[in-house]
């Protein structure tokens, strides 16, 4: 099972530093996101993909030297499914 | 033909028989009324403002009335009517005048669907806005009577009307409300402001109407570029602080105070957007209007981008 953005057309963005403020054009909510939950959104915006790829690709740029690998894969989880209650990614 | 043209008599006359049609901003409101208070605030506060004499349309048709019930001899009232409906329950005949006005600010926050509407004072000085929205009870209109009354124009004290074509602020030049111990503050502020008559025990409290200034209202048809989103907030006793606001936080919390934001969809987004991304934002508290009016004037736009 991967993680897709629903409809990518569905979603207008823009960001101001670190925050981004998207708006879903299917739930006509706005969302403030924070940096990280806007990485995983502009990661699956490029390819559909499972929580443990993205959660490799992501670690590089995101992971904190304090955090340990399952801390992040945790807090990954977190994020992919608050942005699912959100409306913003679903499971193909 | 403005207000002042006619003599208090010839405007009650006019109120009570054919009603007048009065352009305020970019608005024309046909206001019909027999109730006497009314016809004098409105000759007072209105005295600046045009009659669109050949109209033959009106945005909003509003009616002030006496309702025919028993109360119209005990503790008379005052009905409110759009369109010929009654939109609110009739309240004491002495809070006839800031009726009307809660009532036209109703009138252009629901009906008004080409520009995002912001529950926000609006002011203006060198052709920047300083948009400021706010919770009843932080001081935005207070601030906004001591700026107007020091040299900044006034577009709204209420309602910031965003363009969604081009994202411009439409000016709606209207009495300033005051409540409560502002409109003493405001008075001794500025002693030659003209204010309506008290009207006490109102759902706000004792409220007034200061007049806008003749610049601002002779200027209504003058759209400004934003170039601050400024939230105030009164706290006694506090210093003057000007506190940067990140962007993004502006963005949602401008999106709380509009009234139309979601109803417009994505051209509300866009519109919010291009407002945003034109301001600098910060949250603002004061407890002394001369310094906030010093802060205000020490105010840059942004510099434009490369």
């Amino acid at each position: 099972m991967k993680w897709q953005v629903i409809s990518d057309q569905a979603v207008n963005c823009c960001s101001w530093g670190d925050e981004w403020v998207f708006y879903n054009k299917l739930s006509g909510d706005t969302h403030l996101l924070g940096s990280t939950a806007v990485q995983i959104l502009l990661e699956l915006r490029q390819s559909p993909s499972k929580a443990r790829i993205l959660t490799e690709a992501l670690a590089p740029r995101l992971q904190a030297k304090k955090v340990t690998h399952e801390e992040f894969s945790f807090q990954i989880e977190q994020l992919l499914d608050e942005l699912n209650t959100l409306g913003l990614i679903e499971l193909s | 033909m403005n207000v002042s043209a006619l003599t208090p008599s010839e405007l009650k006359f006019r109120l009570k028989k054919t009603g007048v049609f009065l352009q305020t901003g970019s608005f024309i409101t046909h206001l019909q009324t027999s109730i006497p208070g009314v016809s004098e605030s409105v000759g007072l506060l209105y005295a600046d403002y045009p009659l669109a004499e050949q109209a033959d349309f009106a945005d909003f048709h509003v009616t002030l009335t006496r309702p025919h019930n028993l109360r119209r001899w005990f503790k008379p009232q005052a009905l409110f009517s759009f369109d010929g409906n009654n939109i609110f329950k009739p309240l004491p005949l002495d809070q006839a005048f800031p009726m009307l006005e809660w009532g036209l600010n109703w009138c252009v926050s629901n009906h008004v669907n080409h520009c995002l509407i912001i529950h926000a004072a609006v002011v203006e000085k060198g052709g920047y806005a300083a948009v400021m929205p706010a919770p009843p009870g932080s001081g935005k209109s207070t601030l906004c009577a001591a700026l107007v009354n020091r040299g900044w124009r006034l577009l709204s004290d209420e309602l910031a009307l965003v363009r969604v074509s081009d994202g411009k602020l439409i000016p709606l030049p209207r009495p300033v409300s005051l409540k409560n111990e502002s409109i003493e503050i405001i008075r001794r502020y500025e002693p030659n402001a003209v204010f309506s008559r008290k009207v006490a025990d109102t759902i706000k409290g004792t409220v007034a109407h200061m007049k806008a200034s003749t610049d601002s209202v002779a200027r209504a048809s003058e759209v400004v570029q934003v170039a601050w989103v400024i939230f105030p907030k009164y706290q006694a006793g506090a210093t003057a602080c000007l506190e940067a606001l990140p962007q993004s936080r502006a963005f949602m919390r401008v999106a709380d105070n509009s009234f139309n934001y979601s109803l417009l969809g994505l051209n509300g987004f866009k519109t919010m957007s291009s407002l945003i991304d034109a301001s600098l934002c910060y949250d603002f508290t004061y407890s002394k209007l001369d310094d906030a009016i010093e802060i205000f004037g020490a105010l840059k736009p942004q510099a434009p981008r490369k």
